[in-house]
């Protein structure tokens, strides 16, 4: 039995389970045509879109995981730690953390697929990372810090830090900030939402890297549609200039 | 005729290549500074550009040719250093606006889709030309500066701040508290998605005013949404306010009649 919706189309079990967090769902025939409905949800709360049928059922709007960033304001995601990480010297070390997600419809047929929806329950929050004159705006979250795999949750996708610390002294994590709309995201069999894994290198010189592992977090899961293009350049690493 | 194409028909030649290898080269160059313009300046300034760089080739690519044909090009380049004293005087201004354009195209202080403020005028940049700029205004009408202005004046542009302040003061009754209102504002301002997680909103009270404690609401948008957060902070104050029951206090006047006033029913 699943328990999430992401990997899932658009059945009753999916449409009830978006009611009961305030989002409504609907799709309704109309001959050659499709009227998707969808009231509730951030960032925009009222959707209305016509699509034609004829190539196309209803079986063919599936739920996936898509980044939980308006792209205008930043694409970049800051994750805060509840609990900040001292690292030991030359040492690695792997957590598990919790990165805001949001419920993307695609539009799916044997060529091609196409996002026509995506929204969240909750509000995107940004903040600043550096200093006013020169940092940047990224999309803002707080998590707490796991060593086990931890609960899945709807609004959250879980993925892995590897933290390796090249250094010659302690040093404190308690933000970690990468480009999150270039990672690949993927769905287990419960229907969970996950991206993939992210290292966060210190140099020697205690300088902080992250990059994108291009792997999933945990073996056998499913991976979801890519939501950077295929001539768009993936940028895999981020220099951590206003610290970790 | 034939006699001078017999004895100079190699500098002919070479002329003849020279003017071919500067077709070649310049319309190479012309494509290749476009590509490289598109994506920072307008089409059109991509396209001026393209075009002089084309030109100049050429133009050089001409007198070398004329040169090794025989032809003195001494006395055209006195005439043309001439010409060009007098249209300089005459075309002082454009050439003054055209040299800042390409400085401006160097500098990039601003893209298309910035809100600048030059002078008294505010606007979003639609096109960013050589001789001048365009801006439209919040009104909708469009102002061309000439670049001359642009570079020699200060300007602001309010779309490259990364994180832009929006502050507004509000004053509550002297017999309110501080704290439940402090409490109330941020609280309200932090439930926006377009007011900054980090740096936190801040309200603190600033001073006594004549009518109750002035407090100073204080938060961090990006640049981009700005005006979406300067055009309803006032109103997310007063909601905030409203709903723990602040009144926001306004000056009362107490009048007083030199006679006593008579109103219809009689009543004083």
């Amino acid at each position: 039995m699943r328990q999430l919706i992401y990997g899932l189309n658009l059945s009753s079990q999916v449409v009830s389970k978006l009611r009961e967090e305030g989002i409504t769902l609907k799709l309704e025939n109309q001959g050659s045509f499709v009227l998707y409905q969808r009231e509730g949800g951030f960032p925009v709360s009222s959707v209305r879109k016509v699509v034609t049928t004829t190539r196309c059922r209803e079986e063919d709007f599936l739920a996936y995981p898509v980044h939980s960033t308006q792209p205008e304001i930043s694409t970049n995601l800051l994750l805060r730690l509840s609990r900040p990480i001292i690292v030991a010297p030359h040492s690695t070390i792997s957590i598990y953390v919790k990165v805001p997600i949001s419920v993307g419809i695609y539009l799916f047929n044997e060529e091609t697929q196409m996002l026509i929806d995506s929204f969240s329950r909750h509000t995107y929050k940004y903040a600043l990372y550096g200093s006013t004159a020169s940092g940047m705006i990224c999309r803002f979250h707080r998590t707490d810090v796991y060593l086990q795999v931890p609960e899945k949750e709807l609004w959250n996708a879980i993925t892995k830090v590897i933290i390796e610390n090249d250094s010659e002294d302690y040093c404190e994590v308690k933000n970690i900030v990468f480009p999150v709309l270039n990672t690949m995201t993927y769905v287990d069999e419960q229907g969970a939402a996950y991206i993939e894994t992210i290292r966060l290198h210190i140099s020697r010189g205690g300088l902080g890297f992250t990059s994108l592992e291009n792997a999933p977090p945990l073996d056998g899961l499913k991976e979801g549609p890519r939501q950077f293009g295929k001539s768009q350049e993936r940028v895999v690493k981020f220099l951590l200039e206003f610290g970790f | 005729m034939l006699q001078w194409l017999q004895a100079h028909w190699l500098d002919l030649l070479y002329a003849i290549i020279v003017i071919v290898v500067a077709l070649f080269i310049s319309t190479i160059l012309e494509r290749a500074a476009k590509r490289a313009l598109l994506t920072r300046v307008s089409k059109s300034t991509a396209d001026n550009v393209a075009k002089l760089i084309r030109y100049s080739i050429l133009v050089v690519a001409v007198l070398i040719a004329l040169t090794s044909i025989g032809v003195d090009v001494t006395g055209a380049l006195i005439a043309g250093g001439f010409l060009g004293i007098v249209i300089g005087f005459a075309a002082q201004a454009s050439i003054s606006n055209f040299i800042s354009g390409l400085l401006l195209l160097l500098e990039r202080p601003f893209k298309i889709g910035d809100f600048i403020h030059v002078g008294d005028t505010i606007g979003m940049v639609v096109e960013i030309g050589i001789l001048s700029t365009t801006i439209v205004t919040w009104d909708g009408v469009k102002v061309r500066i000439p670049s001359s202005q642009l570079f020699n004046s200060s300007f602001r542009n309010y779309t490259a701040s990364r994180a832009r302040l929006v502050s507004v003061e509000v004053q509550i009754p002297y017999s309110a508290s501080i704290e439940k209102a402090v409490e109330a504002i941020e609280s309200k301002l932090r439930e926006q998605w377009y007011v900054l997680e980090e740096p936190r909103p801040m309200v603190f009270a600033k001073s006594f005013g004549g009518d109750g404690v002035v407090l100073e609401v204080r938060a961090w948008t990006p640049g981009s949404t700005w005006l979406m957060l300067y055009s309803s902070l006032p109103r997310l104050v007063k909601s905030a306010l409203d709903e723990v029951g602040i009144e926001i206090p306004f000056p009362q006047r107490v009048v007083w009649f030199a006679s006593p006033l008579k109103t219809e029913g009689g009543a004083k």
